[in-house]
């Protein structure tokens, strides 16, 4: 219901699992201040129990009837793998007091502490990374729950934040959020979560996560931009999808799925299988009824091009240049 | 009001709400005083927005410098840094590299590991000032000393021991990957007549192998020229983890048409995005292509007009003792250096141009046509071709019959082959892994077969190992002393003496295995490697002196080699002064008598040359050294001052040094290392570098310091030049200009007929042995230790928020079937271990590895590790003898390109729970 919407598209095929994302953010937004255990961006291999931990199962959203669901929990600590706590370098290499450099308080479960793991049997055996920021969703289920009403969406951008200074640290956004992308800042009391950049958008220029992409996966401009890349892949070229639609907050980060039949797997003997390497289901069950198409359009544009076709499509998601990417 | 806690849908209660929407109309301004107010819609309308400055106010700086990383990283990025109070925040990749036509730009470069630096550098493990051990050696308890007082004990301990022991007793390992930090060792090691040993075969990081084919082994294309590929195999690279800036290029050609092969023997994070993987067995890969070799000959998808113009396989070797026929087979009197082909149109035997002996330096074969296969007789004597020799050779190696060995299905080798066959721009991603393997030597040799038999070695492709640099004279200029060329040694050689790396090699392997697989043992190694040395193939120094005095610079050779403790011991008895320079204490600085601080990233004035961009990339010094820290660069030109006058109040002047026909200046070393001067300081040493190269030039130093990079001219290219509009490719002008390449026969050199490549029976690429890991096999998993996503080697390894994105210690991966079959589970604390090691790390379940591999990244640091063990601690090495040939053309002794590699991935393991 703003007046515009700024909206993402990732490419699941091509990124790097890199984190260069992550750390952008970190840097910039989420390396001090009780803010230090959040990742507004995070990466996480799925299948995989992502961050925070099960994330899935965390509950909240709406309900089909459009019904704002009440059974969501507030992760624990250890399910954002605990407290960030310094290492004893100094102890350790200026002291020689200790013999191995390790955390104050051990680790037992972390952002990507299940990087690369995946499913299946070697050489059968899948994964791929998933790249998620607050879907600053048209219907934000952290919005709807906020009892003092500090949660918005900006009129000319759509992006959701959480006025700081009216939070009074309820928590039933952190409830409500079913992506586990609302955060409670200890140290402040209040709620937070990813902006947007909203400081950088102002002054024209692309969020962090978005510039620092080393993987150039990430796709960002006004959704109703008809020229812009976001709008040609969602509605044009229809093979970007909202990541758990059914949770009902409809986001405004649309995911390129990645493609399941390549690497073809090995039959029993080492002959190629004709079976995909990523069940479609489990692919389904993340972007929705709409995968098979998608998948099926991107294979088709990606043949014409290997016979040296031009395609709309692989240009876009090539994306050339900065400019081709993202710009408002 | 509906409190939204009690499950009324927020749509409801914007229904609810819409009626009073309209006495919202007050203007906003009104209740900006209060925030206890009603807020009608968030979805629609919030009024009090002064807030949003909190978060406007955190993307603030006082200034913007450029920067960039590099240590050790093959890419080149350019950053800026902000920086508040004096004090770099965080930094940002320039994002401003321009776009060639029709090629994806390279915006933005940089990784993970640059953008946390401004984090890193402000950890404990970064020096401040220099330390002085006051303990044991590695009890790490240090007191602060000042530079004069350091300097002052490093300078009499280098006159010491250069005047009482002879020159040549002082050790300079350095690796701190910029031009001028680096160069600084470089040039010092020069004055001093010092030993420099080869970083490079010391990590395991040459090409001995493709380095026998062509020259030099180590070459790229610029990254960019990936996208123009339509077929790419990654293979022994996985460059999704290890070349995070240019990766996109491989998806973004995948986009553009092209099919991307992952040939791994784990299924990396690369295999993720690639159109096949190819599963093969560790250390069989030459096996697989011999295999591809196989088809592409049987099949004939050859293209014949290249390979008797730029390659070897025309030429003629007799058949009664396999030696090229050469111009001395004609006359006594003729050269060693001049070879044949048969020319079918004369059915003669014809001179080939272009070998080092021929005075015509062109490929081009005029009117004659060389035979590529056949059998012919010159006078008396029997002759072939290298061709048909390698034709036999290969014909056992068919898709079928190295199925047991390579565990690749024969389908799935011809379909590989068959894309081969028919692909116009094929580009093998080499990576360093291949040659830590004993097949290694051979396998390098195959792949370049393989990518020059379809022609497109040169034209249409590349087969791209690792950057050699930018061709800039300035740079050599700086580490050249006239008439002082110091003393290069392989690295593994050394360790090999002076780390007792072959007594451990000796008591780990089984000799009578080795001798029944590789036809020699490791007591042959040894024996090889003396024949080496005595022939003047190799150089002797290890044999003869000692690293009384070691100075290393930005690297831990402890680390990078193997058997940790053991090196580490072995070498300290022979060291009596170890100083190491570094910008932060790694596990080797542990065991250092004197510590020196050398200025970090953001502190450097400097610049990085890798040849993965056009781009030279600026250390633009956006804060001065902070501390007590000094540039590389300064610290050396400080030990130069302080030898000089130690040397003059102690009255030393002249020492000679008679081995290597140079002497040691040390009342004048300060005023040799600067120039008299002229390049004290480190911008006079920037600009010296950059004005007095050709592909750069007057202005590039200003344009560097502010742009963040500048581009090269078409000088910079040492095997071709770099084209403005279009990515450059090396060894092109070789296939336009016809151009001899730098090898013995002038051309890609498939045929060896020295007499130890005769005695090993590998003249020509081919599997060298039967294929896998050579360790005792009392041990069940082979070892798999690669680069890691999460470090540039040691760099980063201890920065706080990657270790948040591991385990916050090491981690060993395992598939899940071979950890039950231990009794171990995720997270548990394992011990690897064999009879020359042990070490420990945190068992973590990877379904991606086949059961018999133990994977665990490597560039953690010792004490990373539980009771300071190392994942080095269980590797022994082998040397292959191949690698210690010389005084055969252009395979000789050449630092960073010819002598033996690091060998270690033959070694087994086994693991329990801890």
């Amino acid at each position: 219901m703003s007046q515009r919407q700024l909206a993402y598209v990732f490419d699941l095929n091509k990124c790097l699992g890199c984190h260069t994302c992550t750390m952008a953010c970190k840097q910039l937004w989420t390396n001090r201040d009780g803010r230090e255990y959040m990742y507004w961006n995070n990466v996480e291999t799925r299948p995989g129990k992502g961050y925070p931990k099960n994330w899935e199962q965390k509950g909240g959203g709406f309900d089909n009837d459009g019904n704002l669901k009440t059974n969501g929990i507030i992760p624990i600590m250890a399910d954002y793998g605990g407290r960030v706590g310094d290492f004893n370098l100094h102890e350790v290499l200026l002291e020689g007091k200790a013999d191995q450099v390790v955390p104050h308080e051990k680790a037992t479960w972390g952002p990507n502490w299940d990087e690369d793991e995946g499913a299946g049997d070697f050489p059968n055996n899948h994964s791929f990374y998933l790249p998620r920021i607050c879907n600053h969703c048209s219907n934000p289920a952290c919005l709807a729950a906020c009892p003092t009403k500090a949660i918005y969406k900006r009129p000319e951008d759509g992006l959701v934040v959480v006025d700081q200074t009216r939070c009074k640290g309820y928590r039933y956004c952190v409830k409500a959020c079913p992506y586990g992308k609302m955060y409670f800042n200890l140290q402040k009391g209040r709620s937070e979560k990813c902006i947007g950049c909203y400081p950088r958008v102002e002054k024209g220029e692309a969020p962090a996560c978005v510039k620092q992409c080393s993987g150039r996966i990430r796709f960002w401009g006004y959704r109703d931009d008809q020229d812009g890349p976001v709008y040609k892949l969602v509605d044009k070229w229809k093979i970007a999808l909202p990541l758990h639609a059914e949770y009902g907050t409809e986001p405004n980060v649309f995911y390129v799925p990645p493609m399941n039949v390549t690497p073809p797997p090995f039959e029993e003997d080492g002959r190629l299988s004709d079976k995909p390497r990523i069940p479609i289901e489990d692919l389904e069950a993340l972007f929705g009824p709409r995968t098979k198409e998608a998948l099926a359009i991107l294979g088709r544009e990606m043949q014409k091009r290997r016979q040296a076709q031009p395609s709309e499509l692989t240009d876009i998601l090539i994306g050339f240049t900065n400019k081709d990417r993202y710009g408002i | 009001m509906n409190s939204p806690a009690d499950g009324t849908s927020r749509r409801r209660f914007l229904q609810f709400s819409l009626g009073a929407l309209a006495s919202a109309a007050a203007p906003s301004s009104l209740w900006a005083f209060s925030k206890i107010q009603p807020i009608e819609d968030p979805l629609k309308d919030y009024p009090y927005r002064d807030w949003e400055d909190l978060y406007r106010n955190e993307w603030t700086w006082d200034s913007v410098g450029v920067m960039t990383h590099s240590n050790g990283c093959v890419a080149g990025c350019a950053w800026n840094v902000f920086v508040k109070n004096g004090i770099p925040m965080r930094e940002e990749q320039i994002s401003a590299y321009p776009q060639l036509p029709g090629i994806p730009d390279m915006n933005p470069r940089g990784c993970q590991k640059g953008a946390v630096y401004c984090s890193w550098s402000k950890q404990p493990d970064h020096l401040k000032w220099p330390l002085k051990r006051v303990g044991e050696r590695g009890a790490r308890q240090w007191k602060r000393v000042s530079w004069d007082e350091a300097l002052t004990e490093i300078a009499d301990k280098i006159i010491d021991t250069t005047v009482n022991r002879g020159p040549g007793n002082i050790y300079m390992p350095k690796r701190p990957f910029a031009v001028i930090s680096n160069t600084a060792y470089t040039r010092m090691a020069k004055l001093l007549g010092a030993i420099s040993p080869d970083v490079s075969s010391m990590t395991g990081d040459l090409y001995p192998g493709i380095q026998t084919v062509r020259v030099p082994a180590r070459t790229v294309s610029t990254f960019d020229d990936w996208f123009t590929s339509d077929l790419i195999l990654m293979w022994h690279k996985n460059p999704i983890v290890t070349r995070i800036p240019d990766a996109h290029f491989l998806m973004e050609a995948r986009y553009n048409g092209a099919r991307l092969v992952n040939i791994s023997a784990d299924y990396n994070p690369s295999s993720i995005h690639s159109d096949l993987f190819v599963p093969v067995a560790s250390g069989t890969d030459a096996h697989l292509a011999a295999a591809i070799v196989n088809v592409l000959i049987a099949g004939k998808h050859y293209k014949a007009d290249y390979l008797k113009e730029q390659t070897d396989l025309p030429f003629l070797v007799r058949t009664d003792n396999g030696k090229f026929l050469r111009e001395k087979d004609f006359n006594a009197e003729g050269s060693d250096e001049i070879f044949y082909v048969w020319d079918t149109k004369t059915g003669k035997v014809a001179p080939a141009p272009g070998s080092m002996g021929s005075k015509d330096k062109t490929l081009s074969l005029g009117a004659v046509d060389p035979a590529l296969e056949g059998t012919f007789k010159a006078g008396d004597i029997e002759i072939t071709t290298v061709f048909e020799r390698l034709k036999k050779e290969i014909a056992p190696y068919t898709p079928e019959s190295t199925q047991a060995t390579t565990g690749v299905h024969p389908s799935v080798v011809r379909q590989l082959a068959g894309w081969i066959a028919e692909c116009k721009a094929l580009r093998i991603l080499d990576g360093y892994n291949n040659q830590k393997h004993m097949d290694g030597f051979q396998c390098g040799r195959l792949k370049i077969l393989i990518l020059t038999l379809i022609g497109h070695h040169g034209t249409t492709g590349s087969i791209d190992t690792t950057y050699e640099g930018w061709k800039l004279e300035g740079g050599k200029a700086l580490g050249t002393v006239e008439g002082r060329p110091g003393r290069s040694v392989s690295a593994v050689l050394a360790q090999w003496v002076w780390g007792e790396q072959y007594k451990r090699s000796k008591a780990y392997y089984d000799d009578e295995q080795l001798r029944a697989e590789l036809g020699f043992g490791v007591d042959d190694m040894e024996a090889m490697r003396l024949e080496s040395e005595a022939k003047g193939w190799m150089p002797k120094w290890q044999s003869i002196k000692n690293p009384v005095v070691s100075i290393t610079g930005g690297i831990n050779m402890f680390a990078t080699s193997n058997g940790y403790e053991q090196l580490r011991d072995n070498f300290l008895k022979r060291c009596e002064l170890n100083v190491v320079v570094d910008f932060r204490l790694n596990s080797g600085a542990m065991y250092a008598d004197i510590v020196l601080p050398a200025a970090g990233n953001t502190e450097k004035l400097d610049i990085r040359e890798t040849s993965v961009t056009r781009f030279i990339h600026a250390f633009g010094q956006p804060v001065k050294p902070m501390y007590e820290r000094k540039t590389d660069w300064q610290i050396l030109v400080a030990l130069a001052a302080k030898l000089q006058e130690r040397a003059k109040a102690r009255g030393i002047g002249r020492v000679e040094d008679p081995e290597i026909k140079s002497f040691i200046d040390f009342d004048k070393i300060y005023d040799e290392f600067t120039m008299d001067g002229k390049v004290a300081s480190d911008e006079q040493a920037v600009r010296f570098v950059m004005e007095s190269s050709k592909a750069l030039g007057p202005g590039t130093y200003e344009e560097a310091m502010t742009k963040g990079f500048v581009a090269v001219g078409p000088s910079a290219g040492k095997t071709a030049p770099v084209p403005k509009d279009k990515p450059y490719r090396p060894f092109t002008v070789n296939v336009t200009d016809k151009k001899p390449y730098g090898t013995l026969t002038g051309r890609l050199q498939f045929y060896v007929d020295h007499d130890w490549f005769q005695r090993l029976d590998a003249t020509v690429p081919k599997p060298q042995y039967r294929g896998g890991v050579l360790g005792p096999k009392k041990y069940p998993f082979v070892r798999n230790s690669p680069h890691t996503r999460w470090g540039i080697h040691s760099f980063a390894r201890t920065e706080q928020w990657m270790l948040r994105h591991q385990r916050g210690e090491p981690d060993v991966r395992m598939n899940p079937k071979a950890m039950a079959a231990k009794g171990i589970k995720d997270g548990d604390m394992v011990r690897i271990f064999n009879s020359s090691g042990e070490f420990f790390a945190m068992a973590k379940a990877m379904p991606a590895l086949p059961e018999n591999m133990l994977f665990t990244e490597h560039g953690w640091e010792q004490y990373q590790y539980k009771n300071m063990t190392h994942y080095n601690s269980v590797s022994s090495e082998l040397i292959n003898p191949l690698e210690l040939v010389g005084g055969y053309g252009h395979i000789k002794f050449t630092s960073g390109a010819f002598n033996p590699n690091r060998i270690f991935y033959e070694t087994t393991v086994d693991v329990e729970k801890a």
